[in-house]
This record gives structure tokens, C-alpha cells and sequence, in this order.
């Protein structure tokens, strides 16, 4: 690595050995990206507590076998139970905040809409069947990006299929609406989905004491159903004193 | 006749901060990451302040060492986040990310795909270097000896008094 006093660049010199295919790969992987949420952040903190943790535990600890097992073992549990008391949460959540913007209760009576995303799939449906009048191509091809609406809802790839397809319009027109309200659609899209997100957070950790709560009751049951007691330790016998053997031969001998 | 939990959505939903908040995290990715940053460290400081309030309240503690117990639980809640704030801000780096990108992303010729895959990557990476790497690895390597140092100081002080 070399730093440009200069400009403050950073050069990375001699590449990363990673093969040419392999970078297209994730290069393309990496622009498909679309919405990091609460989901990701979730799904992140179960792999570090589940996976993460139970590795460093076992390559940097020095307690014993037994005791390195267990603290490696106990976390993935942990992890696991929260992963099942936060991801109904997010969904139920999310499921409660979109139902409200989609029936119109999330946005003004007049005006602007900017939660409500049942209404502007609506509207880009609508300038799409009549741009599909004006232009045999367009409704051919429309069709089966419509297919994938449905089916997918309106990702990435999508929305820069549909953005070609607009482009090749003949109707300057319909261009212009359709553009417009696919841009509209994309953008209430995201507005719901970071609504949606902001809200699961502040529920998430208004419940953070309950989730808690629960997981220390829990928790233990779980561990106790997995993992064997560990077996109570053979009491030594004390080594016997004169005065015990003197004491047992009158009680009527030793063993 | 609306119900309270809608009412109080729809006003959260409405409200100028709420509204340019949402906006901004479109617009500027950048903006986004810090966003989820902030709240995957919100989260944990909550927790962690929680731990230290139930360790003030619990009886069964004896009262010499609930300080103790509770001073470690907040340094350790504070330490976690402080690492894990650093540590996705260096990785968040405008000029360690451009750095990065223009290595590993030299295959991608189209100006918007680059920028979208830096996008991707400059979100993914700092989440998972301060989820993943400050939160699990860096901070338990820092906490644990120094928490044990601490301990070993404070049984020494207990055997003397």
C-alpha cells in the first residue's frame, strides 16, 4: 500500500491476486445491492455471535477444553434465540407499517404521497398499459418486465430494465410520464422500505428489556436440554488416620 | 375514529425530520451507512446500560462489588461502541474505500456499475468491519485483559482492607 503525499490518494500496488473473472463477479454482485436495512444489521450481528465468537473463543482462549466448549457452544445458542425473538419482530413490524401506507393511512388526503407504494405500482401500471397502446414493441417486451413485478417487485435490476425499455419509447410523451412514474414508484418504494426500518429499530429497542428478560429465561433451558450436567466429582476418600483405623477396628474392622 | 399507535406512525411518518432523514438516507449513501452504524450501536449501548441498571438493582450482589461490576459492564459497553464506531468510520473512508474499489473492482468498465458495486461494497464492508470484526474480535481482545488487570487490582485492594 502506498500514500500519495501529494493528492492523499492510497495505492493498492500488485493488485489482490483475486482472477479477473472473479472481480467482474463481485464487482457485479456488489452493484446489485439494493436495500441495507435493519435486516442486514441483524443478519450480521447473528453471524459474528454464532460464528465469529465460538472461533475466537477456541483459537485465543486459554481456559481448559471443557470450559472452551462450552463458552464456544453458548454463543451460537445465544445467537440463535436472539435471531428468533428479533426477526418476527422486524417482519411483523414491517409487515403492521406496510399495510398501513398501502391502505393510505401513512399519507395526507391531498397531496404528495410518499409511503403509499400500492398507489404508485398503480400509476406506473396504468402510464405502461397506455404507452402499451401507442407502441406494439413496448408492450411485448413490457410484458414480461411486468411478469417479474409481480413476481419480484421492483429490485435493482428491474428498475434499470424497465429505464432501457422506457428510453426506446417512440412517444416523447409517453416517455416523459412513464420515466416519471417509475422514478415515483422507486422513490416511495424506498421511503416505505426506510419507514419501515426506522420504526423496527425503535421497537426493537423499546423491547430490548423483554428480549433480555426472555433470553435469560430461556437461554438456560436450552443449554441445559443440549449439554450433559457435567458429572458431580468423585469425592476423594480422606487418607485414613491412625486414630479412624483405631476407631473402625472397635466398630469391627477395616474393609 | 383513528387509533393511537396509527396516529402516532402517521405523525413519526410525517415529520420534517422523519421525512429528510428518509430522504437523505436515499440520496446519499454515505449517510445510509452511518444511519445503521449508529442504530447496530444504539442497540448495544442500550443493552449494555440496561445490564449495568439491573446489576445496581440486583440484591444479591453484595454492595462492595455491584460498583465494581457495574463500572466494568458500562466501560465495556463504552469501549464497544467507541471501537465499533472508529472502526466502521476508518473503513467508511472516502479515500480507503476509492483505494480499495479501484483494485477490486478493476474488471467493471460501465461509470454507473463502478459506482453502484462501490456503493454496495463501501455499505457491506463497513457494517461487517464493525459488526463482525471491532465488535467480536477487536473488543474482546481489548476488554478481557484489561477487565481481568482490573479485577486481579481490585482483589488485591479487598485482601488489604
Amino acid at each position: 500500500m502506498k500514500i500519495n503525499s501529494l493528492n492523499g490518494s492510497i495505492n493498492f500496488k500488485g493488485g489482490t491476486g483475486l482472477s479477473k473473472g472473479f472481480r467482474y463477479a463481485l464487482g457485479e454482485g456488489f452493484a446489485k445491492i439494493d436495500q441495507i436495512g435493519e435486516g442486514t444489521n441483524i443478519a450480521l450481528d447473528f453471524i459474528g455471535k454464532a460464528v465469529i465468537v465460538p472461533a475466537v473463543i477456541l483459537a485465543v482462549s486459554k481456559e481448559d477444553k471443557e470450559k472452551k466448549e462450552y463458552s464456544a457452544l453458548k454463543n451460537p445458542v445465544a445467537a440463535t434465540i436472539q435471531l428468533l425473538m428479533e426477526v418476527p419482530i422486524l417482519m411483523a413490524c414491517s409487515k403492521f407499517i406496510e399495510k398501513l401506507a398501502n391502505s393510505g393511512a401513512l399519507d395526507p388526503q391531498t397531496g404528495i404521497k410518499h409511503y403509499n407504494e400500492s398507489e404508485a405500482k398503480k400509476l406506473f401500471l396504468h402510464f405502461t398499459e397506455r404507452a402499451s397502446k401507442n407502441d406494439k414493441t413496448f408492450e411485448e417486451k413490457s410484458k414480461e418486465l411486468i411478469t417479474r413485478l409481480d413476481k419480484e417487485g421492483l429490485t435493482k435490476k428491474l428498475k434499470e430494465d424497465f429505464k432501457i425499455l422506457i428510453k426506446n419509447l417512440k412517444n416523447p410523451t409517453d416517455k416523459k410520464l412513464l420515466g416519471s412514474a417509475l422514478e415515483g414508484y422507486n422513490h416511495t418504494k424506498k421511503m416505505l422500505f426506510h419507514l419501515q426500518n426506522r420504526i423496527s429499530f425503535i421497537a426493537a429497542l423499546a423491547l430490548t428489556p423483554v428480549l433480555c428478560m426472555a433470553e435469560d429465561f430461556i437461554f438456560p433451558k436450552i443449554m441445559n436440554l443440549i449439554i450433559k450436567k457435567p458429572q458431580e466429582p468423585v469425592k476423594k476418600e480422606r487418607p485414613i488416620t491412625l486414630e479412624k483405623y483405631i476407631n473402625l477396628i472397635r466398630q469391627g474392622g477395616v474393609k | 375514529m383513528i387509533h393511537p399507535i396509527q396516529k402516532t406512525i402517521n405523525g413519526f411518518a410525517n415529520s420534517n425530520f422523519v421525512k429528510k432523514h428518509i430522504n437523505e438516507c436515499i440520496e446519499n449513501p454515505d449517510f445510509l451507512t452511518k444511519t445503521l452504524l449508529v442504530t447496530s450501536i444504539s442497540k448495544d449501548v442500550f443493552a449494555y446500560a440496561l445490564r449495568v441498571r439491573n446489576t445496581l438493582k440486583n440484591d444479591e450482589i453484595p454492595d462492595d462489588k455491584k460498583s465494581f461490576v457495574a463500572k466494568m459492564d458500562a466501560a465495556t459497553g463504552i469501549t464497544t461502541a467507541v471501537v465499533q464506531f472508529g472502526t466502521g468510520l476508518l473503513i467508511a473512508n472516502q479515500k480507503i474505500q476509492k483505494a480499495i474499489c479501484k483494485t477490486l473492482f478493476s474488471q467493471i468498465t460501465d461509470e454507473r456499475k463502478f459506482k453502484q458495486a462501490s456503493e454496495g461494497f463501501r455499505s457491506v464492508s463497513t457494517l461487517i468491519g464493525a459488526t463482525l470484526i471491532a465488535k467480536r474480535v477487536i473488543v474482546p481482545l481489548i476488554a478481557s485483559p484489561i477487565a481481568g488487570y482490573y479485577e486481579k487490582k481490585k482483589n488485591q485492594t479487598g485482601n488489604l482492607e
